[in-house]
C-alpha cells in the first residue's frame, strides 16, 4: 500500500524519504478493507444524444449508460455478490431492432452490457460464460426483448447487476466476504469494482414515427427514453430516469441548378447539377461495421455483431443510399448520370464518393454499386416520364455537413419533336431503401419529399408566329418574312430549324381547310421570305392559290420573328399596302428553378 | 539576500505543503471513506454554429461525503473523470505523433489553477499553483474523438472538517474544452439551426462515486453571420461611367457574433477579433468589383454622412492575408466609408477579408457594404457576382489538432451563395424585317426616351447605339455588320435609312441588303419604329411602318422570350 501510496501521489524523492521516515504513516496503508453488505443500489442514466434521421425507420440511438453504486443503508451480505432486476426503456417512439430471427419473435439485437464485458455469441437469458475474454465474474452481454403489448418497450428481465465493491460469487459457487479487495477487484476470488456500469447499446428506433415531416435545417426532435430499473430484493433508485437519447431532424436536402439557358435546344443537350446535402454532419453514411465500441457516438453505422439462430447477423448490407428522381420530362428526353461521383470540395477535400446502384428494385434494395473512374449512363425515364437513380455512400466524413453536385445531362433524342414542348422537371431526393413497408424487410427510410420542391425549367425550342390574316386573293398577295434571329449580341445561342406552315381557312361550304408545308432548315440570322402567290422554292415553300386565312407557323428555333407585308396590285402595279408583325403565341420558357434548402 | 530568503521560504512552504498532502491522501487505519456523492453543473452559452474549435462551458463538479455505507479502499482518493460529446473535441493537441494531451482542456480541483498545467494527474507544485496540498491543474487526454479523459485525479480531504464532523467537499472545474459546434448544425446557412452540444460525464473511483445530472448542456450554437443581397441600384447603374452598386447586407447572429476582440482573462485567452471573408466567383471577364476600405456601419440605419460612433459596428478591410484569412495588416477607418478599392479577381473568382474595428457587444448589428461593379471597357455590358459570407479563418481539420488554428470556421458553402445581378443599362431594340433590296427601302428612327414615363428612372443620360445587321445581300451574300451611333441626349432621335445611312451620326448606308436589325442602345427608354417603302428618293407607291419590339432581358443581360417576359 505504501508503494501505491508512493506511486499515485506522484511525490518528489525528497518528499518520499520524508514520508518512509515516519513509522506511524506506514502502518495505515495495510488495512485490509472488506468487501461490502448490499445496501441502496444508486444509478445514474446519461446520454450523449447524436442527431438520427427523421426520415429513418431503422436509427441507432446513442449508448445509454447506467453507473451504478451501492450506497446505506446495508441490509446484509448476498453471497453470489449480485442481485437480480429486472430493466426496461421505453421510448416515445417505436423500437425497430430487429425480430423474429430464428431467437423467438420478441428477442430483439438490442444489447445489455455489464462492466464492459462483450462478446458476440448473445442470448435474451442471462447466462455466466467466459465468452472471448476469459471473464465469468459478470453475466453475458443480453438481448432485449419487445414488449409484446407496447412496441416501444425493450425489457431485459433477471439480469444479474453485481453489487458494487462485494466479493464475487454466482449462481452456484457462494462467495464469502473478502477480507481484502485492494488488487483483486473484478477477478474471480475477489471483489466487485466499486461502480457498476450497464450499458445498453444497437438500440434502434422508427424516428420516422416522430414527424418526418421536419424541414431540413430549422428543427430537430427530441427522442426520449425513460428507464425503469426494479428488484424484489434490493432497493435500486435511478438518477435521471427520462433522459434524451437521440435528436431527429431532416438527413437529406436537394438543390437544383439552372440550366444554361437554351443548350437544349442549340446542342441538344444541357447539364443540371441536382445537388444533394446532408441534413447534419452524419446522415449519409457508409456500410455498417461490426463494434463493440463503449459509449459509440452513432457517427457511423454500426451494429452490436450478434447472430441469430438463422445465421444471419442482421447487418445492413449497403451504406445510405440517395435516391434521386427527376419527374415530368419533356417526350423525347432523357437522363444520363456519371457512375461515380467524387464530391470533394474545397470546405470538404477527399471525402464524400457516391457510386451508382444498377438493378436496385423499386425501393431502392439490392443492385450492385459503381466504383472506379466515372462513366456516363443512360436512365431511361419510364411511362410516367420519370427518370429514378440510386446512388449508395461510398465515402463520407461524419464531422462535416457534406454536399455533392451530381451532374445529370438531359438529352434531346434526335428523333424528337421539331418543336420540343418544355416544362417543369421536378427533382426530388430521398434517403432509400425507402417505401412503404416495414423496416425489418429491409426498408430503412419513408419516402419523403419536402415541399418545395426544386423545380428545373426547361424551355420549349421552338417558336410559334401567328399571321392572323394572309390573302392572295382580288388581286391581293402577302409576303411573309420570318427571321431567325438567335443570332443577336445579347449572348444567345445559335439555332437552326426548319418552320412548319399551316395554312388555315374555310371554303364557301364552312369547311375547314388546312394546307401544311415545311421550309428548309433556316439557319441563326437567316430569314425565310416567299409570297403565297409565288412561294419561295430555294426554301422549300410551295405556293398556294386563291387563298385566305390565317398562317401559323411552328419554327423549330427560339426567337422567331414574323412580318407580313399585305399588297394590292393591279397590272403590276402596286395600290395598297399594310404590314404587320406577327405575333409569338408560344416562346420560351423562361429557365428558372426552385429550391427546397436554404 | 531577500530574494534568496523569499525563494528558502517558499521552498520551505512547499515541502510542508507537501508533506500535509501526503497525510491528507492517505487516510487513516480502520476508517472507511464515507460514500461520496458528486454533482455535475454547467452553464451552456451560445457559440458559433459555424465553428469549428468553438469554446464550450466548464463543467464544474461538486463532490460530497455522504452517510457511510460503502468502505472505499485504503490510500488516497483518485477518480477518473471523463467526458464524452456528441461532436469531436477539437481542442489542441501536442505537436508529437500520436500525443492525445491537449493543450487547453484543463481540469481544475478546489480552485487551485496555474498558467502551465500538469500533463498527467496527482501532480504537485508544478506549476507555481496557490497550494501544494493540492493537485495541480491537470490537462486531459483525447481518449476518442468524442471524448476527454482525466486519470489519476488526486481529490483532497479535508482533515479540519472530518474532525469536526462536517461533511468533506471537493470541487473540480473543467475548463477550456472545445468542439466542433458545425457538427451538430443543422444543414448550412443562416437559416439553419443547431443542437445543443451536449456532454455525457462519467467519474469513475474505485471509492465508489455517485454522480448526478451526469448529462450537461455546453453551449447552444447558433449561427453568427447571414447574408443577403439588399438589392442592385439599377438607377446608379445608368448614371456617369460606373456599372453600379450592390449593398450586400451582413447581419449578426447573436450579439457578440462580432466583435473586436475579447481580452484575455484569467481562464482564457485573448481572442482575436472577428473576421468575416466575401468570397466573390462568376464574375464574368471584364467587370471588375470595388469594396471599401473600411466602413462604419451605424445603426440601426446605414448613413455614410454621419460620423462613426465608436461603440457601433466598424470593419476594416484586411491586406495581405492568407488563403484561410489568417494574418495580414488591417485598413483603420474613422468615419463613414473608406476609399473603393479593387479586389482581385482571379477567373471571375475573389476573396476580400474585413476585420470588425468597433462593435456594440449588446446589440445585434447589421452592415451594408457596398459592392460596386465597373466595366473596365466602358462599354454597355452586364455584370453579376455569386457572393457568399463567412467567418475567417477557415478550415477542414474538424478533430484535435496541433496545427490548425483556433478559434477556426467552416468555408462558407456555395450552396448558401446570394446573387448579385445588374442588367446593363440600355435597352435593345429588335426589327424584324429591313430592306433596302427590289426597290424597297427602308427608315429607321430610334428615339432617345429616356423618360420616366418609358424608363421607370428619372435619369437623363446621354448614350449611343450599336446597330447589328444580320442578313444578306441580293446575291446572296451574307451580311453581318456592326454600326455605332454617335450618343444621343434625351428627346434627341437617331434617324436614318438602310440605304443612305446618316453620316452625321455615324451611320453608314448598305447596299442592297436585306434581314433583321438589333440595336443595342446604351441609354433607358429606347423606342423604334421602322418605314418600309418602295420609293424612296421618288414617288413612292407603297409604304408601310411598325414599332420595333423592344427585346426583353433579364436581370443578367440575357434576352427572353416576349411571351413569357412577365414570368
Amino acid at each position: 500500500m505504501m508503494a501505491t501510496c508512493l506511486t499515485g501521489c506522484r511525490r518528489p524523492a525528497a518528499l518520499a524519504v520524508i514520508l518512509v521516515a515516519i513509522p506511524c504513516l506506514s502502518a495505515q496503508f495495510v488495512s485490509p478493507v472488506p468487501s461490502a453488505e448490499v445496501g441502496v443500489i444508486r444509478c445514474s442514466v446519461s446520454a450523449a444524444p447524436p442527431l438520427v434521421r427523421s426520415e429513418g425507420m431503422n436509427e441507432l440511438i446513442g449508448d445509454i449508460l447506467l453507473t451504478c453504486h451501492n450506497v446505506a443503508p446495508a441490509s446484509g451480505f448476498e453471497a453470489r455478490g449480485f442481485f437480480e432486476a429486472d430493466l426496461s426503456v421505453s421510448l416515445n417512439t417505436p423500437s425497430s431492432n430487429r425480430v423474429d430471427y430464428g431467437l423467438g419473435p420478441t428477442v430483439t439485437d438490442a444489447v445489455l452490457a455489464i462492466n464492459g464485458k462483450h462478446c458476440d455469441s448473445l442470448g435474451p437469458d442471462r447466462r455466466f460464460t467466459n465468452c472471448a475474454l476469459g471473464n465469468s465474474t459478470v453475466q453475458d452481454p443480453m438481448l432485449a426483448r419487445l414488449d409484446p403489448l407496447d412496441s416501444s418497450r425493450l425489457r431485459w428481465d433477471g439480469i444479474a447487476i453485481p453489487i458494487p465493491g462485494a466479493a464475487i460469487g454466482g449462481e452456484q459457487s457462494m462467495a464469502e466476504p473478502v477480507a481484502d479487495c485492494a488488487g483483486r477487484f473484478g477477478v474471480e476470488g475477489g471483489c466487485h469494482p466499486w461502480t457498476t456500469t450497464i450499458r445498453l447499446t444497437n438500440i434502434r428506433v422508427n424516428a420516422a414515427q416522430m414527424g418526418a415531416s421536419v424541414e431540413p435545417g430549422t428543427t430537430a426532435l427530441s427522442l426520449k427514453a425513460h428507464l425503469s430499473l426494479r428488484s424484489s430484493a434490493v432497493r435500486v433508485e435511478l438518477d435521471g430516469d427520462v433522459l434524451t437519447v437521440a435528436k431527429a431532424a431532416r438527413g437529406i436536402r436537394v438543390k437544383a441548378s439552372v440550366p444554361e439557358p437554351d443548350r437544349l435546344c442549340s446542342h441538344l443537350e444541357t447539364a443540371v447539377e441536382v445537388t444533394v446535402a446532408e441534413g447534419f454532419a452524419y446522415a449519409f453514411k457508409t456500410a455498417p461495421k461490426a463494434s463493440f465500441r463503449p459509449g459509440d457516438p452513432g457517427w457511423e453505422e454500426a451494429y452490436y455483431p450478434s447472430q441469430g439462430a438463422d445465421g444471419e447477423s442482421g447487418i445492413a448490407g449497403s451504406g445510405t443510399r440517395i435516391r434521386i428522381g427527376l419527374s415530368g420530362l419533356p417526350a423525347g428526353v432523357s437522363v444520363s448520370v456519371p457512375t461515380t461521383v467524387d464530391c470533394s470540395s474545397p470546405s470538404s477535400p477527399g471525402s464524400l464518393l457516391l457510386g451508382l446502384v444498377t438493378g436496385a428494385d423499386q425501393y431502392g434494395l439490392g443492385g450492385t454499386v459503381a466504383s472506379g473512374q466515372p462513366i456516363e449512363r443512360n436512365v431511361a425515364p419510364s411511362e410516367e416520364a420519370e427518370s429514378t437513380v440510386w446512388y449508395e455512400v461510398a465515402r463520407a466524413d461524419p464531422l462535416a455537413v457534406e454536399h455533392c453536385r451530381i451532374p445529370v445531362t438531359l438529352t434531346r433524342s434526335a428523333g424528337s419533336a421539331e418543336v420540343l414542348q418544355g416544362g417543369d422537371v421536378t427533382v426530388t431526393a430521398s434517403l432509400a431503401p425507402a417505401g412503404p413497408r416495414l423496416a425489418d424487410q429491409g426498408l430503412r427510410f419513408v419516402e419523403s419529399h419536402p415541399a418545395p420542391r426544386p423545380r428545373v425549367r426547361l424551355n420549349n425550342c421552338g417558336t410559334s408566329l401567328f399571321f392572323p390574316f394572309v390573302t392572295n386573293r382580288a388581286n391581293f398577295d402577302t409576303a411573309i418574312v420570318i427571321a431567325n434571329t438567335s443570332a443577336d449580341p445579347l449572348g444567345s445561342r445559335y439555332q437552326a430549324g426548319r418552320c412548319r406552315l399551316q395554312y388555315h381557312n374555310s371554303n364557301a361550304e364552312g369547311q375547314i381547310e388546312l394546307v401544311a408545308q415545311t421550309s428548309v432548315e433556316l439557319e441563326a440570322g437567316k430569314n425565310l421570305a416567299f409570297t403565297l402567290s409565288d412561294g419561295n422554292v430555294l426554301q422549300g415553300v410551295d405556293a398556294v392559290t386563291e387563298f385566305q386565312g390565317y398562317l401559323v407557323a411552328e419554327c423549330g428555333f427560339q426567337h422567331g420573328q414574323g412580318f407580313a407585308f399585305v399588297t394590292e396590285q393591279i397590272n403590276g402595279a402596286s395600290i395598297l399596302a399594310q404590314g404587320y408583325l406577327a405575333e409569338i403565341t408560344q416562346g420560351s420558357l423562361e429557365t428558372a428553378t426552385t429550391t427546397s434548402g436554404p | 539576500m531577500a530574494k534568496k530568503e523569499d525563494a528558502l521560504s517558499k521552498a520551505r512552504s512547499r515541502l510542508l505543503g507537501g508533506l500535509l498532502g501526503v497525510l491528507l491522501c492517505c487516510p487513516v487505519l480502520g476508517q472507511p471513506l464515507p460514500a461520496i456523492s458528486c454533482t455535475a453543473a454547467a452553464l451552456p452559452q451560445t457559440v458559433y454554429a459555424e465553428g469549428i474549435a468553438e469554446p464550450l462551458a466548464d463543467i464544474l463538479l461538486t463532490c460530497r461525503s455522504e452517510s457511510t455505507m460503502a468502505p472505499a479502499i485504503a490510500g488516497i482518493l483518485q477518480v477518473e473523470v471523463s467526458v464524452s460529446l456528441n461532436a469531436s473535441v477539437t481542442n489542441s493537441i501536442g505537436l508529437a505523433q500520436g500525443n492525445s494531451v491537449t493543450a487547453d482542456a484543463v481540469l481544475v480541483v478546489n480552485g487551485n489553477d496555474c498558467a502551465t498545467p500538469a500533463e498527467s494527474g496527482s501532480i504537485y507544485g508544478s506549476c507555481g499553483a496557490p497550494s501544494s496540498a493540492v493537485q495541480d491543474p491537470q490537462l486531459g487526454r483525447l481518449t476518442d474523438l468524442n471524448r476527454l479523459s482525466w486519470s489519476d485525479v488526486t481529490l483532497p480531504r479535508a482533515a479540519d472538517g472530518e474532525e469536526r464532523g462536517e461533511p468533506w467537499v471537493a470541487e473540480m472545474r473543467i475548463r477550456g474544452i472545445r468542439a466542433n459546434a458545425s457538427q451538430v448544425q443543422l444543414g448550412t446557412g443562416p437559416s439553419s439551426a443547431g443542437i445543443p452540444v451536449t456532454a455525457s460525464v462519467a467519474i469513475r473511483s474505485d471509492a465508489g462515486i455517485t454522480l448526478r445530472n451526469s448529462v450537461l448542456q455546453l453551449a447552444n450554437p447558433v449561427v453568427g453571420l447571414g447574408l443577403g443581397i439588399q438589392g442592385a441600384d439599377s438607377a446608379s447603374a445608368c448614371l456617369g461611367d460606373e456599372l453600379g452598386n450592390a449593398t450586400v447586407h451582413l447581419r449578426e447572429g447573436f450579439a457578440s457574433a462580432f466583435h473586436a476582440g475579447v481580452p484575455a482573462t484569467a481562464s482564457a485567452s485573448a481572442s482575436a477579433p472577428t473576421r468575416v471573408a466575401f468570397e466573390f466567383s462568376d464574375v464574368p471577364e471584364g467587370i471588375s468589383i470595388s469594396l471599401p476600405s473600411s466602413l462604419a456601419c451605424y445603426q440601426p440605419e446605414f448613413d455614410g454622412a454621419l460620423p462613426a460612433h465608436p461603440d457601433a459596428l466598424m470593419i476594416g478591410l484586411v491586406t495581405g492575408h492568407s488563403e484561410t484569412g489568417l494574418g495580414g495588416s488591417v485598413t483603420s477607418g474613422s468615419t463613414g466609408v473608406g476609399p473603393m478599392v479593387p479586389i482581385t479577381l482571379d477567373g471571375g473568382i475573389g476573396q476580400v477579408v474585413y476585420e470588425v474595428l468597433s462593435h456594440a457587444p449588446l446589440k445585434l448589428e447589421d452592415c451594408h457594404v457596398p459592392v460596386r461593379f465597373k466595366t473596365e471597357s466602358g462599354r454597355v455590358a452586364n455584370a453579376r457576382a455569386s457572393i457568399t459570407a463567412g467567418f475567417v479563418p477557415h478550415s477542414t481539420v474538424r478533430s484535435a489538432s496541433s496545427e490548425a488554428p483556433v478559434p477556426r470556421f467552416v468555408p462558407p458553402s456555395s450552396l448558401d451563395e446570394t446573387r448579385a445581378a445588374l442588367a446593363a443599362c440600355g435597352t435593345t431594340l429588335l426589327f424584324p424585317f429591313v430592306s433596302n433590296q427590289g426597290g424597297f427601302d427602308t427608315g429607321i428612327v430610334i428615339t432617345h426616351g429616356s423618360l420616366r414615363s418609358l424608363s421607370g428612372t428619372q435619369v437623363a443620360q446621354p448614350g449611343s447605339c450599336q446597330l447589328h445587321y444580320y442578313g444578306s445581300t441580293a446575291a446572296g451574300e451574307e451580311l453581318l455588320l456592326v454600326q455605332h451611333s454617335t450618343p444621343l441626349d434625351p428627346g434627341q432621335q437617331l434617324v436614318f435609312t438602310v440605304s443612305g445611312g446618316n453620316p452625321v451620326q455615324n451611320i453608314l448606308g448598305t447596299e442592297q441588303y436585306q434581314g433583321y436589325l438589333i440595336a443595342v442602345c446604351g441609354y433607358p427608354g429606347a423606342r423604334g419604329y421602322a418605314f418600309i417603302s418602295d420609293g424612296f428618293g421618288a414617288i413612292p407607291d407603297l409604304g408601310m411602318g411598325y414599332i420595333a419590339p423592344v427585346v426583353p432581358v433579364n436581370s443578367e443581360g440575357r434576352r427572353l422570350v416576349p411571351r413569357e417576359e412577365g414570368r
